[in-house]
Protein backbone atom coordinates (compact mmCIF):
# COMPACT_ATOMS: atom_id res chain seq x y z
CA UNK A 1 0.00 0.00 0.00
CA UNK A 2 2.90 2.36 0.49
CA UNK A 3 4.41 2.12 -2.98
CA UNK A 4 3.15 4.05 -5.93
CA UNK A 5 4.15 4.91 -9.45
CA UNK A 6 3.12 7.79 -11.68
CA UNK A 7 4.24 8.52 -15.23
CA UNK A 8 6.81 5.71 -15.12
CA UNK A 9 8.45 7.06 -11.99
CA UNK A 10 8.52 5.13 -8.72
CA UNK A 11 7.27 7.27 -5.83
CA UNK A 12 8.13 6.68 -2.19
CA UNK A 13 4.44 6.75 -1.26
CA UNK A 14 1.04 7.48 -2.80
CA UNK A 15 0.81 10.66 -0.69
CA UNK A 16 0.79 14.09 -2.37
CA UNK A 17 0.03 17.40 -0.65
CA UNK A 18 -2.86 19.16 -2.41
CA UNK A 19 -2.75 22.58 -4.03
CA UNK A 20 -3.54 25.58 -1.83
CA UNK A 21 -2.76 24.11 1.58
CA UNK A 22 1.01 23.76 1.15
CA UNK A 23 1.94 27.19 -0.24
CA UNK A 24 4.95 26.93 -2.52
CA UNK A 25 6.50 24.17 -0.44
CA UNK A 26 8.72 26.32 1.77
CA UNK A 27 6.46 26.90 4.79
CA UNK A 28 6.24 23.41 6.26
CA UNK A 29 9.94 23.09 7.03
CA UNK A 30 9.12 21.83 10.54
CA UNK A 31 7.30 18.62 9.58
CA UNK A 32 8.49 15.19 8.51
CA UNK A 33 8.64 15.53 4.71
CA UNK A 34 10.07 12.02 4.32
CA UNK A 35 6.85 10.16 3.49
CA UNK A 36 5.49 12.84 1.15
CA UNK A 37 5.94 11.77 -2.48
CA UNK A 38 5.12 15.16 -3.98
CA UNK A 39 3.42 18.46 -3.30
CA UNK A 40 1.25 20.65 -5.52
CA UNK A 41 2.00 24.36 -5.47
CA UNK A 42 -0.68 26.95 -4.85
CA UNK A 43 -2.45 27.60 -8.18
CA UNK A 44 -0.18 29.77 -10.35
CA UNK A 45 -1.36 32.22 -12.98
CA UNK A 46 0.50 34.12 -15.67
CA UNK A 47 0.37 37.34 -13.62
CA UNK A 48 0.28 37.60 -9.80
CA UNK A 49 -3.24 37.82 -8.34
CA UNK A 50 -4.61 39.38 -5.15
CA UNK A 51 -7.58 37.09 -4.68
CA UNK A 52 -10.76 37.74 -2.71
CA UNK A 53 -11.53 39.99 0.26
CA UNK A 54 -11.81 38.62 3.81
CA UNK A 55 -13.18 36.42 5.24
CA UNK A 56 -11.55 33.74 3.15
CA UNK A 57 -12.21 30.82 5.42
CA UNK A 58 -15.25 29.53 7.28
CA UNK A 59 -15.55 26.45 9.44
CA UNK A 60 -18.61 24.27 8.87
CA UNK A 61 -19.93 21.18 10.66
CA UNK A 62 -17.55 18.81 8.91
CA UNK A 63 -15.18 20.86 6.84
CA UNK A 64 -14.30 24.35 5.71
CA UNK A 65 -15.41 26.73 3.01
CA UNK A 66 -12.63 28.76 1.43
CA UNK A 67 -12.77 31.71 -0.91
CA UNK A 68 -9.08 32.55 -1.23
CA UNK A 69 -9.77 33.46 -4.84
CA UNK A 70 -6.53 32.02 -6.17
CA UNK A 71 -4.20 34.66 -4.72
CA UNK A 72 -0.72 33.76 -5.97
CA UNK A 73 2.66 35.20 -6.87
CA UNK A 74 2.47 34.28 -10.56
CA UNK A 75 4.51 31.75 -12.55
CA UNK A 76 7.58 33.95 -13.01
CA UNK A 77 8.11 34.85 -9.37
CA UNK A 78 7.53 31.20 -8.47
CA UNK A 79 10.30 30.11 -10.82
CA UNK A 80 12.71 32.84 -9.68
CA UNK A 81 12.11 32.95 -5.93
CA UNK A 82 10.54 29.69 -4.83
CA UNK A 83 11.63 26.90 -7.15
CA UNK A 84 15.36 27.19 -6.29
CA UNK A 85 14.42 27.08 -2.58
CA UNK A 86 12.23 23.98 -2.79
CA UNK A 87 14.12 22.03 -5.45
CA UNK A 88 16.33 20.47 -2.82
CA UNK A 89 13.44 19.12 -0.73
CA UNK A 90 12.87 15.35 -0.72
CA UNK A 91 9.56 15.62 -2.62
CA UNK A 92 8.60 15.90 -6.26
CA UNK A 93 7.17 19.27 -7.29
CA UNK A 94 3.87 19.50 -9.13
CA UNK A 95 3.04 23.00 -10.33
CA UNK A 96 -0.68 23.70 -10.20
CA UNK A 97 -1.73 26.43 -12.63
CA UNK A 98 -4.80 28.13 -14.07
CA UNK A 99 -5.97 30.93 -16.33
CA UNK A 100 -9.05 32.84 -17.33
CA UNK A 101 -8.58 32.29 -21.08
CA UNK A 102 -7.14 29.43 -23.13
CA UNK A 103 -4.26 31.74 -24.06
CA UNK A 104 -3.44 32.40 -20.41
CA UNK A 105 -3.44 28.68 -19.64
CA UNK A 106 -1.17 27.95 -22.61
CA UNK A 107 1.26 30.74 -21.79
CA UNK A 108 1.51 29.83 -18.11
CA UNK A 109 2.03 26.17 -19.02
CA UNK A 110 4.73 26.96 -21.56
CA UNK A 111 6.64 29.05 -19.01
CA UNK A 112 6.53 26.17 -16.50
CA UNK A 113 7.37 23.57 -19.11
CA UNK A 114 10.98 22.62 -19.62
CA UNK A 115 11.95 23.80 -16.13
CA UNK A 116 14.26 21.42 -14.33
CA UNK A 117 12.96 20.29 -10.98
CA UNK A 118 9.29 20.22 -11.92
CA UNK A 119 7.85 16.70 -11.95
CA UNK A 120 4.45 17.40 -13.49
CA UNK A 121 1.93 20.13 -14.17
CA UNK A 122 -1.54 20.09 -12.64
CA UNK A 123 -4.12 22.13 -14.52
CA UNK A 124 -6.96 23.55 -12.41
CA UNK A 125 -9.98 23.83 -14.69
CA UNK A 126 -12.41 25.05 -12.02
CA UNK A 127 -11.86 28.68 -13.04
CA UNK A 128 -14.33 30.92 -14.82
CA UNK A 129 -13.79 31.25 -18.55
CA UNK A 130 -14.09 34.99 -19.10
CA UNK A 131 -14.79 34.51 -22.80
CA UNK A 132 -17.87 32.39 -22.18
CA UNK A 133 -19.56 34.48 -19.55
CA UNK A 134 -17.72 33.09 -16.56
CA UNK A 135 -18.84 29.44 -16.76
CA UNK A 136 -15.93 27.38 -15.52
CA UNK A 137 -13.73 25.65 -18.11
CA UNK A 138 -14.21 22.38 -16.30
CA UNK A 139 -17.98 22.29 -16.82
CA UNK A 140 -18.03 21.65 -20.54
CA UNK A 141 -16.44 18.50 -22.05
CA UNK A 142 -15.81 20.16 -25.40
CA UNK A 143 -13.93 23.09 -23.78
CA UNK A 144 -11.95 20.69 -21.58
CA UNK A 145 -10.79 18.66 -24.57
CA UNK A 146 -9.78 21.77 -26.52
CA UNK A 147 -8.00 23.35 -23.57
CA UNK A 148 -6.14 20.13 -22.72
CA UNK A 149 -5.02 19.72 -26.34
CA UNK A 150 -3.79 23.32 -26.53
CA UNK A 151 -1.83 23.02 -23.29
CA UNK A 152 -0.48 19.56 -24.08
CA UNK A 153 1.07 20.97 -27.26
CA UNK A 154 3.35 23.29 -25.30
CA UNK A 155 4.36 21.09 -22.36
CA UNK A 156 6.97 18.37 -22.27
CA UNK A 157 6.00 17.13 -18.81
CA UNK A 158 3.18 14.94 -17.58
CA UNK A 159 -0.06 16.93 -17.49
CA UNK A 160 -2.60 16.23 -14.76
CA UNK A 161 -6.03 17.76 -15.29
CA UNK A 162 -7.72 18.59 -11.98
CA UNK A 163 -11.48 18.15 -12.16
CA UNK A 164 -14.27 20.07 -10.48
CA UNK A 165 -17.13 18.07 -8.92
CA UNK A 166 -19.56 20.87 -9.77
CA UNK A 167 -20.73 19.15 -12.97
CA UNK A 168 -23.47 16.78 -14.08
CA UNK A 169 -21.18 13.95 -15.18
CA UNK A 170 -17.59 14.06 -13.99
CA UNK A 171 -16.78 10.94 -16.05
CA UNK A 172 -17.63 12.81 -19.27
CA UNK A 173 -15.23 15.59 -18.27
CA UNK A 174 -12.52 13.05 -17.44
CA UNK A 175 -13.01 11.36 -20.82
CA UNK A 176 -12.67 14.75 -22.51
CA UNK A 177 -9.41 15.44 -20.67
CA UNK A 178 -8.13 12.00 -21.70
CA UNK A 179 -9.14 12.63 -25.31
CA UNK A 180 -7.28 15.95 -25.17
CA UNK A 181 -4.10 14.10 -24.17
CA UNK A 182 -4.06 14.41 -20.37
CA UNK A 183 -1.61 12.04 -18.68
CA UNK A 184 -3.72 11.84 -15.54
CA UNK A 185 -6.77 13.34 -13.86
CA UNK A 186 -6.94 14.44 -10.23
CA UNK A 187 -10.24 14.83 -8.41
CA UNK A 188 -12.06 16.38 -6.72
CA UNK A 189 -11.58 20.10 -6.34
CA UNK A 190 -13.80 21.85 -3.76
CA UNK A 191 -17.59 21.63 -3.83
CA UNK A 192 -19.52 24.91 -4.25
CA UNK A 193 -20.85 26.03 -0.89
CA UNK A 194 -22.04 28.95 1.23
CA UNK A 195 -22.50 29.92 4.87
CA UNK A 196 -25.14 32.29 6.22
CA UNK A 197 -25.02 34.38 9.36
CA UNK A 198 -28.46 34.38 10.98
CA UNK A 199 -27.63 37.51 12.97
CA UNK A 200 -27.11 39.65 9.88
CA UNK A 201 -29.36 37.57 7.64
CA UNK A 202 -26.65 37.58 4.97
CA UNK A 203 -24.20 35.13 3.45
CA UNK A 204 -20.80 35.43 5.13
CA UNK A 205 -18.88 33.41 2.58
CA UNK A 206 -19.43 31.81 -0.79
CA UNK A 207 -16.69 29.47 -1.94
CA UNK A 208 -15.57 25.86 -2.02
CA UNK A 209 -16.16 23.17 0.60
CA UNK A 210 -13.37 20.77 1.53
CA UNK A 211 -12.52 18.35 4.31
CA UNK A 212 -14.34 15.37 5.82
CA UNK A 213 -17.72 16.47 4.47
CA UNK A 214 -16.70 15.84 0.86
CA UNK A 215 -15.03 12.43 1.19
CA UNK A 216 -18.06 10.38 0.12
CA UNK A 217 -18.62 12.70 -2.85
CA UNK A 218 -14.96 12.33 -3.85
CA UNK A 219 -15.00 8.53 -3.46
CA UNK A 220 -17.97 8.20 -5.79
CA UNK A 221 -16.34 10.51 -8.34
CA UNK A 222 -13.05 8.58 -8.21
CA UNK A 223 -14.90 5.26 -8.51
CA UNK A 224 -16.82 6.39 -11.57
CA UNK A 225 -13.93 8.14 -13.31
CA UNK A 226 -11.54 5.21 -12.71
CA UNK A 227 -13.93 2.99 -14.61
CA UNK A 228 -14.31 5.49 -17.45
CA UNK A 229 -10.68 6.38 -18.30
CA UNK A 230 -7.43 4.49 -18.78
CA UNK A 231 -5.09 7.21 -17.50
CA UNK A 232 -4.18 7.17 -13.79
CA UNK A 233 -6.62 8.80 -11.39
CA UNK A 234 -5.42 10.77 -8.36
CA UNK A 235 -7.99 10.85 -5.55
CA UNK A 236 -8.60 14.00 -3.47
CA UNK A 237 -11.19 14.95 -0.88
CA UNK A 238 -11.40 14.67 2.88
CA UNK A 239 -8.48 12.30 3.35
CA UNK A 240 -7.38 12.18 7.01
CA UNK A 241 -6.30 8.60 7.71
CA UNK A 242 -4.62 5.52 6.21
CA UNK A 243 -8.07 3.95 6.07
CA UNK A 244 -9.29 6.85 3.91
CA UNK A 245 -6.34 6.35 1.54
CA UNK A 246 -7.13 2.65 1.19
CA UNK A 247 -10.75 3.46 0.38
CA UNK A 248 -9.61 5.75 -2.45
CA UNK A 249 -7.20 3.11 -3.75
CA UNK A 250 -9.99 0.54 -3.74
CA UNK A 251 -12.15 3.05 -5.62
CA UNK A 252 -9.44 3.15 -8.30
CA UNK A 253 -6.96 5.89 -7.35
CA UNK A 254 -3.27 5.36 -8.13
CA UNK A 255 -2.24 8.11 -5.70
CA UNK A 256 -3.99 10.56 -3.41
CA UNK A 257 -3.75 14.18 -2.34
CA UNK A 258 -4.17 15.49 1.18
CA UNK A 259 -5.57 18.99 1.66
CA UNK A 260 -7.62 20.28 4.58
CA UNK A 261 -6.35 17.57 6.96
CA UNK A 262 -3.00 19.36 7.21
CA UNK A 263 -4.75 22.20 9.05
CA UNK A 264 -5.58 19.95 11.97
CA UNK A 265 -2.37 17.92 11.79
CA UNK A 266 0.71 19.27 10.00
CA UNK A 267 2.25 15.80 10.16
CA UNK A 268 -0.82 14.08 8.72
CA UNK A 269 1.14 12.59 5.80
CA UNK A 270 3.71 10.99 8.09
CA UNK A 271 0.95 9.64 10.34
CA UNK A 272 -0.94 8.21 7.36
CA UNK A 273 2.26 6.65 6.04
CA UNK A 274 2.83 4.89 9.33
CA UNK A 275 -0.77 3.71 9.21
CA UNK A 276 -0.29 2.31 5.71
CA UNK A 277 2.85 0.43 6.78
CA UNK A 278 0.82 -1.31 9.48
CA UNK A 279 -1.93 -2.43 7.10
CA UNK B 1 13.11 46.30 13.04
CA UNK B 2 11.43 43.16 14.32
CA UNK B 3 12.67 41.32 17.36
CA UNK B 4 14.29 37.97 16.95
CA UNK B 5 11.75 35.15 17.18
CA UNK B 6 11.72 32.34 19.70
CA UNK B 7 12.83 28.87 18.73
CA UNK B 8 11.67 27.43 15.39
CA UNK B 9 8.07 26.39 14.82
CA UNK B 10 7.17 22.93 15.98
CA UNK B 11 4.15 20.68 16.08
CA UNK B 12 3.63 19.01 19.46
CA UNK B 13 1.16 17.68 22.02
CA UNK B 14 0.17 20.11 24.77
CA UNK B 15 -1.48 18.76 27.91
CA UNK B 16 -3.88 20.91 29.92
CA UNK B 17 -2.33 21.19 33.37
CA UNK B 18 -4.56 23.85 34.92
CA UNK B 19 -7.68 25.76 34.04
CA UNK B 20 -9.34 28.65 35.89
CA UNK B 21 -12.21 30.92 34.97
CA UNK B 22 -11.29 34.63 35.30
CA UNK B 23 -14.98 35.42 34.86
CA UNK B 24 -17.99 33.54 33.46
CA UNK B 25 -16.68 33.77 29.91
CA UNK B 26 -12.90 33.92 30.22
CA UNK B 27 -10.49 31.07 30.86
CA UNK B 28 -6.88 31.11 31.93
CA UNK B 29 -5.27 27.83 30.89
CA UNK B 30 -1.84 26.33 31.47
CA UNK B 31 -0.54 23.76 29.02
CA UNK B 32 2.35 21.41 29.59
CA UNK B 33 4.55 21.77 26.51
CA UNK B 34 7.96 20.63 25.32
CA UNK B 35 10.69 23.26 25.06
CA UNK B 36 8.99 26.32 23.54
CA UNK B 37 10.42 29.81 23.72
CA UNK B 38 8.62 32.86 22.39
CA UNK B 39 8.70 36.62 22.00
CA UNK B 40 5.74 38.87 22.94
CA UNK B 41 3.18 38.93 20.13
CA UNK B 42 3.73 35.35 19.01
CA UNK B 43 0.89 32.85 19.19
CA UNK B 44 -0.03 29.18 19.36
CA UNK B 45 -2.50 27.28 17.14
CA UNK B 46 -4.38 24.91 19.41
CA UNK B 47 -6.65 22.00 18.53
CA UNK B 48 -10.29 22.44 19.52
CA UNK B 49 -11.41 18.79 19.65
CA UNK B 50 -14.09 17.95 17.08
CA UNK B 51 -13.37 21.02 14.96
CA UNK B 52 -11.60 21.18 11.59
CA UNK B 53 -9.46 24.22 12.33
CA UNK B 54 -7.06 24.99 15.14
CA UNK B 55 -7.67 28.19 17.12
CA UNK B 56 -5.03 30.94 17.44
CA UNK B 57 -4.20 32.27 20.92
CA UNK B 58 -1.51 34.63 22.07
CA UNK B 59 1.22 33.05 24.19
CA UNK B 60 1.04 34.87 27.53
CA UNK B 61 4.03 33.23 29.15
CA UNK B 62 6.10 30.06 29.19
CA UNK B 63 7.57 29.08 32.52
CA UNK B 64 9.03 25.72 33.52
CA UNK B 65 7.48 23.97 30.55
CA UNK B 66 4.03 25.46 31.16
CA UNK B 67 2.57 27.72 28.51
CA UNK B 68 -0.25 30.04 29.46
CA UNK B 69 -3.14 31.23 27.32
CA UNK B 70 -6.13 33.36 28.31
CA UNK B 71 -9.20 33.14 26.14
CA UNK B 72 -12.77 34.31 25.94
CA UNK B 73 -15.55 31.92 25.03
CA UNK B 74 -16.70 33.20 21.67
CA UNK B 75 -18.06 30.37 19.54
CA UNK B 76 -18.05 26.60 19.37
CA UNK B 77 -14.33 25.93 19.55
CA UNK B 78 -13.55 28.09 22.55
CA UNK B 79 -16.66 26.64 24.27
CA UNK B 80 -15.30 23.13 23.71
CA UNK B 81 -11.86 24.15 24.98
CA UNK B 82 -13.33 25.73 28.11
CA UNK B 83 -15.06 22.45 28.99
CA UNK B 84 -12.01 20.19 28.72
CA UNK B 85 -10.54 18.56 31.82
CA UNK B 86 -6.96 18.87 32.95
CA UNK B 87 -4.90 16.06 31.49
CA UNK B 88 -6.47 16.42 28.03
CA UNK B 89 -3.88 16.27 25.26
CA UNK B 90 -4.21 18.74 22.39
CA UNK B 91 -2.35 19.05 19.12
CA UNK B 92 -0.54 22.39 18.89
CA UNK B 93 1.81 24.42 16.70
CA UNK B 94 4.00 27.17 18.16
CA UNK B 95 5.60 29.65 18.33
CA UNK B 96 3.98 31.37 15.36
CA UNK B 97 4.15 34.78 13.75
CA UNK B 98 6.44 37.72 14.27
CA UNK B 99 6.66 39.70 17.49
CA UNK B 100 6.53 43.24 18.85
CA UNK B 101 9.70 45.31 18.40
CA UNK B 102 10.93 46.28 21.87
CA UNK B 103 11.01 49.98 22.82
CA UNK B 104 14.12 51.94 23.81
CA UNK B 105 14.57 51.91 27.60
CA UNK B 106 13.91 55.64 28.01
CA UNK B 107 10.43 55.56 26.46
CA UNK B 108 7.06 55.52 28.12
CA UNK B 109 5.01 52.67 26.79
CA UNK B 110 1.26 52.65 26.20
CA UNK B 111 -0.39 49.24 26.02
CA UNK B 112 -3.94 49.45 24.67
CA UNK B 113 -6.11 46.35 24.77
CA UNK B 114 -9.67 46.17 23.54
CA UNK B 115 -11.75 43.13 24.59
CA UNK B 116 -9.77 39.91 24.19
CA UNK B 117 -6.99 41.95 22.56
CA UNK B 118 -6.03 42.82 26.14
CA UNK B 119 -4.47 39.36 26.43
CA UNK B 120 -1.97 40.25 23.70
CA UNK B 121 -0.60 43.07 25.84
CA UNK B 122 0.17 40.76 28.79
CA UNK B 123 3.44 39.20 27.59
CA UNK B 124 4.61 42.64 26.49
CA UNK B 125 3.96 44.11 29.93
CA UNK B 126 6.00 41.30 31.45
CA UNK B 127 9.02 41.68 29.19
CA UNK B 128 9.27 45.39 28.42
CA UNK B 129 11.98 47.48 30.07
CA UNK B 130 10.92 51.10 29.77
CA UNK B 131 10.65 54.40 31.65
CA UNK B 132 7.03 53.57 32.43
CA UNK B 133 4.12 51.41 31.33
CA UNK B 134 0.58 52.76 31.07
CA UNK B 135 -2.01 50.10 30.26
CA UNK B 136 -5.39 51.04 28.89
CA UNK B 137 -8.03 48.32 28.95
CA UNK B 138 -11.31 48.65 27.10
CA UNK B 139 -14.28 46.35 27.63
CA UNK B 140 -18.01 46.26 26.91
CA UNK B 141 -18.82 46.39 30.62
CA UNK B 142 -17.34 45.72 34.04
CA UNK B 143 -18.21 42.02 33.91
CA UNK B 144 -16.19 41.48 30.74
CA UNK B 145 -13.19 43.43 31.97
CA UNK B 146 -10.20 41.09 32.27
CA UNK B 147 -6.66 41.10 33.58
CA UNK B 148 -6.70 44.59 35.15
CA UNK B 149 -5.06 43.31 38.37
CA UNK B 150 -2.29 41.54 36.48
CA UNK B 151 -1.35 44.71 34.62
CA UNK B 152 -1.21 46.74 37.85
CA UNK B 153 2.06 44.94 38.69
CA UNK B 154 3.69 46.75 35.78
CA UNK B 155 2.39 50.31 36.13
CA UNK B 156 -0.63 52.49 35.85
CA UNK B 157 -3.88 50.94 34.54
CA UNK B 158 -6.66 53.02 32.96
CA UNK B 159 -10.03 51.46 32.24
CA UNK B 160 -12.84 52.28 29.87
CA UNK B 161 -16.16 50.52 29.34
CA UNK B 162 -18.79 51.07 26.68
CA UNK B 163 -21.54 51.41 29.31
CA UNK B 164 -19.51 53.20 31.98
CA UNK B 165 -20.00 50.37 34.50
CA UNK B 166 -16.27 50.47 35.24
CA UNK B 167 -13.66 53.19 34.66
CA UNK B 168 -14.41 55.87 32.06
CA UNK B 169 -17.45 55.53 29.85
CA UNK B 170 -16.37 55.44 26.23
CA UNK B 171 -13.64 53.88 24.17
CA UNK B 172 -10.10 52.98 25.10
CA UNK B 173 -8.88 55.29 22.34
CA UNK B 174 -10.63 58.29 23.97
CA UNK B 175 -8.80 57.44 27.18
CA UNK B 176 -5.54 57.11 25.28
CA UNK B 177 -6.00 60.44 23.50
CA UNK B 178 -6.43 62.12 26.85
CA UNK B 179 -3.54 60.36 28.61
CA UNK B 180 -1.03 60.86 25.81
CA UNK B 181 -1.40 64.66 25.89
CA UNK B 182 1.22 64.86 28.64
CA UNK B 183 3.90 63.42 26.35
CA UNK B 184 5.92 64.55 23.37
CA UNK B 185 5.71 62.21 20.39
CA UNK B 186 9.30 60.96 20.76
CA UNK B 187 8.83 60.08 24.40
CA UNK B 188 6.45 57.18 23.92
CA UNK B 189 5.76 53.99 21.99
CA UNK B 190 2.26 52.64 21.57
CA UNK B 191 1.21 48.97 21.35
CA UNK B 192 -2.36 47.91 20.70
CA UNK B 193 -4.60 44.95 19.98
CA UNK B 194 -8.36 44.86 19.68
CA UNK B 195 -11.27 44.90 17.27
CA UNK B 196 -10.59 46.48 13.86
CA UNK B 197 -12.79 49.58 14.44
CA UNK B 198 -10.77 50.38 17.57
CA UNK B 199 -7.45 50.01 15.74
CA UNK B 200 -8.72 52.04 12.81
CA UNK B 201 -9.64 54.83 15.22
CA UNK B 202 -6.19 54.61 16.81
CA UNK B 203 -4.60 54.81 13.36
CA UNK B 204 -6.26 58.21 12.92
CA UNK B 205 -4.72 59.55 16.14
CA UNK B 206 -1.30 58.13 15.37
CA UNK B 207 -1.30 59.62 11.90
CA UNK B 208 -1.81 63.06 13.42
CA UNK B 209 0.84 62.73 16.13
CA UNK B 210 3.42 60.63 14.25
CA UNK B 211 4.09 58.39 17.24
CA UNK B 212 5.66 54.94 16.95
CA UNK B 213 2.82 52.38 17.11
CA UNK B 214 2.63 48.63 16.62
CA UNK B 215 -0.60 46.68 16.44
CA UNK B 216 -1.49 43.00 16.42
CA UNK B 217 -4.19 42.04 13.90
CA UNK B 218 -6.83 39.38 14.42
CA UNK B 219 -7.77 37.48 11.29
CA UNK B 220 -9.34 34.08 10.77
CA UNK B 221 -6.64 31.49 10.18
CA UNK B 222 -6.42 28.00 8.75
CA UNK B 223 -2.78 26.88 8.59
CA UNK B 224 -1.19 29.48 10.88
CA UNK B 225 2.17 29.05 9.15
CA UNK B 226 1.90 31.11 5.97
CA UNK B 227 0.86 28.41 3.50
CA UNK B 228 -2.81 29.03 2.70
CA UNK B 229 -3.15 32.86 2.41
CA UNK B 230 -6.47 32.76 4.26
CA UNK B 231 -5.44 35.46 6.77
CA UNK B 232 -4.20 38.36 4.69
CA UNK B 233 -4.13 42.01 5.70
CA UNK B 234 -3.99 44.89 3.20
CA UNK B 235 -0.82 46.92 3.66
CA UNK B 236 1.05 49.56 1.72
CA UNK B 237 3.44 46.83 0.60
CA UNK B 238 0.60 44.63 -0.69
CA UNK B 239 -1.22 41.74 0.95
CA UNK B 240 0.54 40.33 4.00
CA UNK B 241 -0.23 37.07 5.81
CA UNK B 242 -1.12 37.95 9.38
CA UNK B 243 0.05 34.54 10.65
CA UNK B 244 3.52 34.77 9.14
CA UNK B 245 4.37 38.35 8.13
CA UNK B 246 2.29 39.48 11.17
CA UNK B 247 0.28 39.42 13.37
CA UNK B 248 2.27 42.51 14.42
CA UNK B 249 2.34 45.41 11.97
CA UNK B 250 3.38 49.02 12.14
CA UNK B 251 0.03 50.79 12.29
CA UNK B 252 1.03 53.13 9.45
CA UNK B 253 1.45 50.19 7.06
CA UNK B 254 -2.14 48.99 7.30
CA UNK B 255 -4.70 50.06 4.72
CA UNK B 256 -8.03 50.17 6.59
C1 LIG C 1 -3.03 35.89 16.37
C2 LIG C 1 -4.29 35.77 17.19
C3 LIG C 1 -4.21 35.70 18.57
C4 LIG C 1 -5.36 35.59 19.34
N1 LIG C 1 -5.24 35.53 20.68
C5 LIG C 1 -6.32 35.40 21.47
C6 LIG C 1 -6.20 35.31 22.87
O1 LIG C 1 -5.10 35.32 23.42
N2 LIG C 1 -7.33 35.20 23.60
C7 LIG C 1 -8.57 35.16 23.02
O2 LIG C 1 -9.57 35.05 23.72
N3 LIG C 1 -8.70 35.22 21.68
C8 LIG C 1 -7.63 35.35 20.89
N4 LIG C 1 -7.76 35.41 19.53
C9 LIG C 1 -9.11 35.27 18.97
C10 LIG C 1 -9.49 33.78 18.97
O3 LIG C 1 -8.63 33.07 18.10
C11 LIG C 1 -10.95 33.58 18.55
O4 LIG C 1 -11.79 34.16 19.51
C12 LIG C 1 -11.29 32.10 18.41
O5 LIG C 1 -10.58 31.53 17.35
C13 LIG C 1 -12.78 31.90 18.22
O6 LIG C 1 -13.00 30.53 18.08
P1 LIG C 1 -14.42 29.88 18.37
O7 LIG C 1 -14.33 28.46 18.03
O8 LIG C 1 -14.87 30.21 19.71
O9 LIG C 1 -15.37 30.67 17.37
P2 LIG C 1 -16.10 30.13 16.08
O10 LIG C 1 -16.87 31.27 15.57
O11 LIG C 1 -16.80 28.84 16.31
O12 LIG C 1 -14.86 29.86 15.13
C14 LIG C 1 -14.99 29.54 13.78
C15 LIG C 1 -13.68 29.85 13.07
O13 LIG C 1 -13.47 31.25 13.00
C16 LIG C 1 -12.29 31.64 13.67
N5 LIG C 1 -12.53 32.88 14.42
C17 LIG C 1 -13.70 33.28 14.98
N6 LIG C 1 -13.54 34.47 15.59
C18 LIG C 1 -12.25 34.83 15.42
C19 LIG C 1 -11.46 35.96 15.81
N7 LIG C 1 -11.95 36.96 16.54
N8 LIG C 1 -10.15 35.98 15.46
C20 LIG C 1 -9.61 34.98 14.74
N9 LIG C 1 -10.31 33.89 14.35
C21 LIG C 1 -11.60 33.82 14.68
C22 LIG C 1 -11.95 30.47 14.56
O14 LIG C 1 -10.57 30.38 14.84
C23 LIG C 1 -12.44 29.29 13.75
O15 LIG C 1 -11.51 28.97 12.75
C24 LIG C 1 -6.64 35.54 18.72
C25 LIG C 1 -6.73 35.59 17.33
C26 LIG C 1 -5.58 35.72 16.56
C27 LIG C 1 -5.69 35.77 15.08
C1 LIG D 1 -7.47 26.97 1.40
C2 LIG D 1 -7.54 26.13 0.15
C3 LIG D 1 -6.97 26.60 -1.03
C4 LIG D 1 -7.02 25.85 -2.19
N1 LIG D 1 -6.42 26.32 -3.32
C5 LIG D 1 -6.43 25.57 -4.46
C6 LIG D 1 -5.75 26.01 -5.65
O1 LIG D 1 -5.11 27.08 -5.66
N2 LIG D 1 -5.82 25.23 -6.75
C7 LIG D 1 -6.48 24.04 -6.77
O2 LIG D 1 -6.50 23.37 -7.79
N3 LIG D 1 -7.12 23.58 -5.66
C8 LIG D 1 -7.11 24.33 -4.51
N4 LIG D 1 -7.74 23.84 -3.38
C9 LIG D 1 -8.46 22.55 -3.42
C10 LIG D 1 -7.63 21.42 -2.81
O3 LIG D 1 -6.42 21.23 -3.52
C11 LIG D 1 -8.43 20.09 -2.79
O4 LIG D 1 -8.78 19.73 -4.10
C12 LIG D 1 -9.71 20.21 -1.96
O5 LIG D 1 -9.48 20.98 -0.82
C13 LIG D 1 -10.27 18.84 -1.54
O6 LIG D 1 -9.36 18.12 -0.73
P1 LIG D 1 -9.41 18.11 0.90
O7 LIG D 1 -10.82 17.79 1.29
O8 LIG D 1 -8.40 17.10 1.31
O9 LIG D 1 -9.03 19.50 1.30
C14 LIG D 1 -7.70 24.59 -2.20
C15 LIG D 1 -8.27 24.13 -0.99
C16 LIG D 1 -8.20 24.87 0.17
C17 LIG D 1 -8.82 24.34 1.42
S1 LIG E 1 -3.50 31.10 8.11
FE1 LIG E 1 -2.63 30.16 6.37
S2 LIG E 1 -1.45 31.77 5.59
FE2 LIG E 1 -2.12 32.58 7.46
Amino acid sequence: MVKAELFGKKLKSPLIMASGVFGYGDEYDFIDLGPIAAFCTKGLSLKPRDGNPMPRIWETEAGIINSVGLQNIGVNRFLEEKLPKVSGLPMEIITNFFGNTVEEYVEAASILSGRKGIFALEMNISCPNVKSGGISFGQDPHTVEKLTKAVKKVVDKPLIVKLTPNVTSISDIALAAEAGGADSVSLINTVKAMAIDVKTGKPVISGGLSGRAIKPIALKAVYDVSRAVKIPVIGIGGIYTAEDVIEFIIAGAKAVQIGTAIFSNPNVAADIYRGLMDK
Amino acid sequence: MKMKHGNPISNFKATISAKTFLNAGTVSMFLKVPDVSFAPGQFIMLEAPGHTLKRPFVICSVKEGRLRIVFSIRGKGTKTLSELDTGTELDAIAPLGNSFPMPAKDKTVFLIGGGLGTVTMLPLAGQIKAAGIITIIGAKNGDELILADEFKKYGEVLISTDDGSCGKKGSSIDVFNEAVKKFKKNECVVYACGPNPMLRCLAGTIKKTGMECHVSMEERMACGVGACVCCVVKTEKGLKRSCKDGPVFNIGEIIW
